[in-house]
């Protein structure tokens, strides 16, 4: 079992070899998908592997000559993975109107690569009109169509909505995963959680279920470290660089809950099977959420992460702020209000993908895990 | 008797108490070379030489500050951030507040009941407010860092250097010793831009009197005066106040010691 936990771990550092070998094995397509929501059920059902393009620790080089250093480093990675080739196996590419970094970014990508087959995914702001279920209606059928040119196979509704339950299914096995850690920390470390949902974003997903259902059990008996002293619900982009979870494990704490973008955010909302399969995409698109980059009137980010602590006993939060993500600094003096009002810690620490050094980081998380530890009592 | 010791690796000096039954100060100094080289070596051999005691004496060690995780002689190590709030709260029982204004980093920190922290900012990785934007600025004159004090005390006007960047006010400070500024009121302008950086700071976790200004830069009266200026209000500056974070280490140790004592008993 170690061997399957081991192959996972390997996917999440290093995927390309995992991905070629999809693609050698079936001669499908695959399209990578920028952050942060893109119905993979569409692109699975087309026969095509979807991969997540989440940027990573390259160091800038390239990206520089066409991206502002005041980017986030999420595209400014893609950009650079793209320039150096990283992406030569990936046959289109889809841009969600995430953020300015990413609309820019692909007006950016179209005059870099000009005829790579590309498409943007332009969502609604606004999720309450009674306009927007129609409008992602003809936008995830205008995705549909842009697949079927591209693989050559228009998908069937049989085979969406076989896709839609393997994508269900997938969520529900990340659920389970998500639940041990909670009740049982020690069975993993938050960098082995984190890699294994990372994972799954470059695999095949009846794959992937297959090797997630295989290893939980084993979890679940498994003991790599002691029960943490502080007990941690972390929210923001993603949590990467991955050192920082090393440092908090080293430091005795644990993240037992997550509102991580790459994380709870896209493993969110299972699609109701009970509807046509493409009005089930549309539904769950409008029922994401809270998340900093969905237009939320009702701002219920605060209460959600309150909830979370309260329901996983968690002693604080980490808001761990990806440098120059708008969407997130905005919702940050929001939340430091509501969660202080609600007397729950938060430490704000601000991260990009290319850090190294993390001494500054270290003396933050511990200073912040010694508070939370008087109070905790553990 | 109890000797316990505490060690505060900053990146330009390490620092070093001897402390006696949790209450009583033996020994504290100050050595130049903090991470790289042997300072702490230094640090720990100086203070023990003070106290008239051997390495063998000290029943528990804490470490802490930037070299905390490679100092190989502790028992444990700790936060700076803690050990500065232990430490200031030991030396002010009424301290509500620390600025810390060491080498490479400024931390404001905010103490509860019982000195406990309970909330605190840090520079942004960044030498602007710190002891080494003042070595840059004092090269740039040509005049110890320790000279800064007198000197600005002298000013009677104050050049304004308006980049918070390290390296672009270097350049402003040299256009004004070129443009024919007075040194005096180009230091005073020096301390003033420190200053508005830590104010800054201090204003993210809302200080509270009183407050003590501990660390090396604690040492040069024309940033503590700038600053209390800022923010309106006296500052302190105890006795130990580049020893602060070492004493604070030394504090937990006793405590950390008895701890561990009371587990065998
Ligand atoms: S990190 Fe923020 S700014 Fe960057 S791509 Fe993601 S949402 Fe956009």
């Amino acid at each position: 079992m170690e061997s399957v936990l081991q192959s996972l771990l390997e996917v999440a550092r290093n995927p390309a070899p995992a991905v070629t070998a999809w693609k050698q094995g079936t001669n499908g397509k695959v399209i990578g998908w920028l952050p942060i929501y893109v119905p993979e059920e569409l692109i699975h059902a087309a026969g095509a592997l979807p991969v997540s393009l989440w940027g990573g620790s390259t160091e800038i080089a390239r990206a520089d000559a066409h991206l502002q250093g005041f980017a986030c480093s999420v595209v400014r990675s893609v950009l650079e993975y793209g320039l150096k080739g990283t992406y030569n196996m990936v046959d289109g590419f889809i841009f969600p109107s995430t953020c300015d970094h990413i609309q820019n970014t692909s007006d950016i990508w179209a005059a870099v690569f000009p005829g790579r087959p590309k498409f943007d995914l332009v969502y609604p702001a606004n999720r309450q009109s009674k306009a927007s279920a129609a409008y992602l209606e003809r936008l995830f059928t205008g995705l549909q169509e842009w697949l079927a040119a591209l693989t050559g196979s228009a998908a069937s509704e049989g085979r969406l909505r076989e896709s839609i339950g393997i994508y269900n299914h997938y969520r529900a096995l990340s659920a389970e995963l998500a639940a041990l850690r909670s009740s049982r920390p020690e069975c993993m470390s938050d960098l082995e959680f984190s890699l294994i949902t990372k994972s799954a974003l470059f695999l095949e997903k009846t794959e992937y279920n297959r090797r997630l259902a295989e290893l939980l059990p084993w979890l679940a008996r498994r003991t790599v470290r002691p029960r943490p002293k502080v007990r941690l619900v972390a929210t923001g982009i993603m949590a990467e660089p991955q050192g920082i979870l090393q440092v908090i494990d080293e430091l005795g704490g644990a993240v037992v809950a997550d509102d991580l973008a790459l994380g709870a955010r896209i493993l969110r909302a299972p699609a109701d099977e009970t509807l046509p399969p493409l009005s089930a995409l549309v539904d769950r698109h409008l029922r994401l959420g809270p998340c900093s980059t969905l237009y939320d009137c009702r701002k219920e980010r605060g209460s959600h992460l309150l909830g979370l602590a309260a329901r996983h006993n968690a002693d604080g939060v980490l808001f761990l702020s990806m440098k120059f993500c708008e969407a997130e600094d905005f919702d940050y003096p929001v939340l430091k209000a509501e969660l202080e009002a609600a007397g729950l810690p938060l430490l704000l620490l601000e991260v990009e993908q290319q850090m190294s050094a993390l001494g500054q980081v270290r003396t933050r998380l511990q200073a912040f895990l010694e508070i939370l530890a008087q109070g905790a009592g553990r | 008797m109890t000797l316990t010791m505490g060690v505060d690796l900053g990146s330009i000096t390490a620092k070093c108490v001897l402390l006696q039954d949790g209450c009583r100060v033996l020994a504290d100094c100050v050595v130049k070379g903090g991470m790289i080289g042997d300072g702490a070596q230094k640090a720990v051999t100086e203070a023990l030489h003070r106290a008239g005691a051997a390495l063998t004496d000290i029943a528990y060690t804490v470490a802490t500050g930037y070299g905390r995780v490679i100092f190989a002689g502790a028992n444990e190590e700790m936060s700076e951030i803690g050990c500065h709030g232990k430490g200031a709260y030991f030396q002010e029982p009424e301290a509500r507040t620390v600025i810390d204004i060491g080498g490479q980093d400024a931390k404001v920190i905010r103490l509860g009941a019982g000195g406990r922290v309970s909330n605190f900012a840090m520079n942004e990785k960044c030498a602007a407010g710190t002891g080494r934007f003042l070595e840059v600025m004092a090269q740039a004159l040509s005049h110890p860092v320790a000279e800064l004090a007198r000197l600005g005390s002298q000013a009677t006007g104050k050049v304004s250097i308006s980049s918070t960047c390290t390296v672009f006010a270097e350049s402003e400070v040299i256009s004004s010793l070129a443009a024919g500024c007075p040194v005096a009121d180009i230091v005073a302008g020096i301390h003033e831009s420190i200053a508005r950086r830590i104010a800054g700071l201090a204003y993210r976790v809302g200080p509270e009197e009183k407050i003590l200004v501990t660390g090396g830069v604690a040492q040069n009266r024309g940033v503590v005066s700038a600053l209390a200026e800022k923010l309106g209000c006296e500052l302190l500056v105890p006795q130990f106040a580049q020893t602060n974070g070492a004493l604070g280490a030394a504090l937990y140790a006793f405590e950390k010691f008895r701890l561990a004592a009371d587990h065998v008993d």
